[in-house]
């Protein structure tokens, strides 16, 4: 099945991440920790956009988990 | 739905700051620093930073709590002609408890209104000029019932080569649909060390249709705190009363499972990739959507399987350009279900400081995706598997977004964001091999303002 296989190669991938990382010391990281850099930067926005797609389109999904169903059409 | 993905609220570092954002530094890195100047405070200035964004904690200070923060953003979403229209007003308030404890609290009221496509009929063309379109039926909203108003049009033979089936079009449900939809949901996050628990719920209703959920996830910080690995699970149980059909309800269960990884890269790059599995099991038919039946010439309601497997495998790349103080975010998702779809999207974002507290955000977005397996625009006659759907959503298509977001901080505790964006479907957009969809091609604005407020 197409989803063990990509499982199994995630999990391969995680030490060769980590591998292939510098180390990056905790005074390195001033532009990681800027609010450009977040991974959702404005979470109001993306939680409704989200919502519109998943309502448009037939895959959703992916960038977490709960929140609840609607019968949008 | 983004639960996992909420930032924690980022301190501005001294040395990072452009003067367009508050400068803040929480008390156990006053208490770190220990008021030393030059160097040091430069340091421990950026090490704050880090400390803020979730795994990037230093190892001196676990993870803890967000900050207080209020985000209330409007949303006008407007498909063109008379189609959907819907007004949404969003809050979030984010408290922090005490230093291993925050709570989040979400509401959300909808406003919808407008007419939807409900199914396509194809049009018959004779060489002596006449078109015909199949029975003219009725709906009146979702509070409305499928009846054939007035008698059925005669459909003429069609093998006989005088008539052809020329292109399909929609019939759409009539622009009286208005309903309201609320929902309200809590996230508590517990830190310990370099772990965090979360556990949240939440209940959305509308008129005919009825959710609640139960989400938990768990995130470890390992390797320096260089790697976050991240897992969840989130069950929704939701009833579906059609209107249309007053002594029926059908329940749907759907489950979701995550594994995440967030990894930095360099000092200016960060990559998360989360695999989610999907599992919907119950009434997945949408009681307001009927196909055309060619062979008795009428529209019946559409059937669909009762489960539904889906995963989605989703790739985040952030890089800082030192150069622009600029950041590009770009997102990659595959994602695949067992009714025969699937899908690839793309998004870039740039978000380019402008100085004197301005932001601006350029965004693209490219989606495409296969038909269902039991999806035609119209049916012959109904197929042996007993599952059939011209929902335009299952057809198979690409669409185009983009969109422009102004940010201004308005004072250091204060951000005003103006954004549009526009989304348009076509069917030549899709990539997959896929019936033409062309007749549902449409396209929609979405206009927002937001206020994000730190206090």
């Amino acid at each position: 099945m197409n989803a063990r296989r990509l499982s199994r190669s995630l999990m391969l991938l995680t030490p060769l991440l980590a591998g292939c990382a510098t180390q990056v010391a905790p005074w390195e990281r001033g532009h990681l920790a800027r609010p450009e850099m977040a991974l959702e930067p404005y979470p109001l926005e993306a939680s409704f956009r989200q919502h519109v797609f998943f309502s448009k389109e037939s895959v959703s999904g992916g960038y977490g988990v709960g929140g609840g169903g609607c019968g949008c059409n | 739905m983004a639960a996992t993905d909420r930032p924690r609220s980022i301190t501005a570092s001294a040395e990072c700051g452009d003067g367009t954002r508050p400068v803040r530094r929480s008390s156990a890195v006053r208490t770190a620093a220990g008021g030393a100047p030059g160097i040091n405070k430069t340091i421990s200035a950026l090490t704050s930073a880090a400390l803020a964004l979730p795994g990037l904690a230093s190892s001196v200070q676990a993870a803890g709590p967000m900050e207080r923060q209020w985000d209330v953003g409007y949303f006008h979403y407007e498909e063109g002609g008379e189609r959907m229209r819907v007004e949404s007003l969003k809050q979030s308030l984010v408290l922090p408890l005490g230093d291993a404890l925050d709570l989040t609290l979400n509401a959300v009221r909808d406003t919808i209104s407008g007419a939807s496509p409900i199914y396509n009929v194809p049009e018959i063309r004779c060489q002596d000029g006449r078109v015909f379109t199949a029975p003219v039926i009725s709906v009146s909203g979702a509070s409305g019932n499928a009846e054939p108003s007035g008698t059925r049009p005669e459909r003429p033979p069609l093998n006989t080569g005088d008539c052809r089936l020329g292109s399909a079009r929609q019939v759409m449900l009539e622009d009286t649909f208005q309903d309201v939809r609320s929902a309200g949901d809590f996230k508590l996050n517990y830190y310990r060390g370099d772990t965090s628990l979360g556990l949240g719920a939440g209940v959305s209703r509308e008129q005919d249709y009825d959710s609640r959920f139960l989400s938990l996830d768990l995130r470890r910080e390992i390797n320096d705190k260089l790697t976050t690995l991240a897992f969840g699970y989130s069950l929704a149980s939701d009833t579906f009363s059609p209107l249309n059909k007053p002594d029926f309800s059908g329940d749907k269960d759907a489950h979701q499972i995550l594994l995440g990884l967030t990894q930095v890269l360099g000092r200016n790059d960060l990559l998360q990739i989360n695999l989610t599995l999907g599992y919907d099991q119950g009434y997945l038919t949408d009681p307001y959507k009927n196909v055309y039946l060619l062979s008795t010439n009428a529209a019946i309601d559409e059937s669909r399987p009762d489960s539904r497997r889906q995963w989605n495998l989703l790739a985040r790349y952030n890089h800082y350009f030192t150069a622009f103080k600029a950041a590009l975010h770009l997102d990659y998702r595959y994602s695949r279900s067992d009714w025969g779809i699937d899908a690839h999207t793309l998004e870039a974002a740039w978000i380019q400081p402008l100085g004197q507290g301005w932001h601006l955000i350029p965004r693209l977005r490219y989606y495409t995706q296969s038909e269902a397996d039991f999806y035609q625009s119209y049916f012959e006659t109904l197929p042996a598997s007993g599952d059939y759907s011209s929902d335009y959503r299952l057809a198979g298509f690409g669409a185009l977004g983009g969109g422009l977001k102004l940010t201004r901080q308005v004072t250091s505790q204060a951000r005003l964001d103006l954004g549009v964006e526009f989304y348009d479907r076509q069917s030549a957009y899709g990539l997959q091999e896929h019936a033409d969809s062309a007749f549902a091609d449409y396209g929609f604005t979405v206009y927002s303002l937001n206020l994000h407020l730190e206090f």
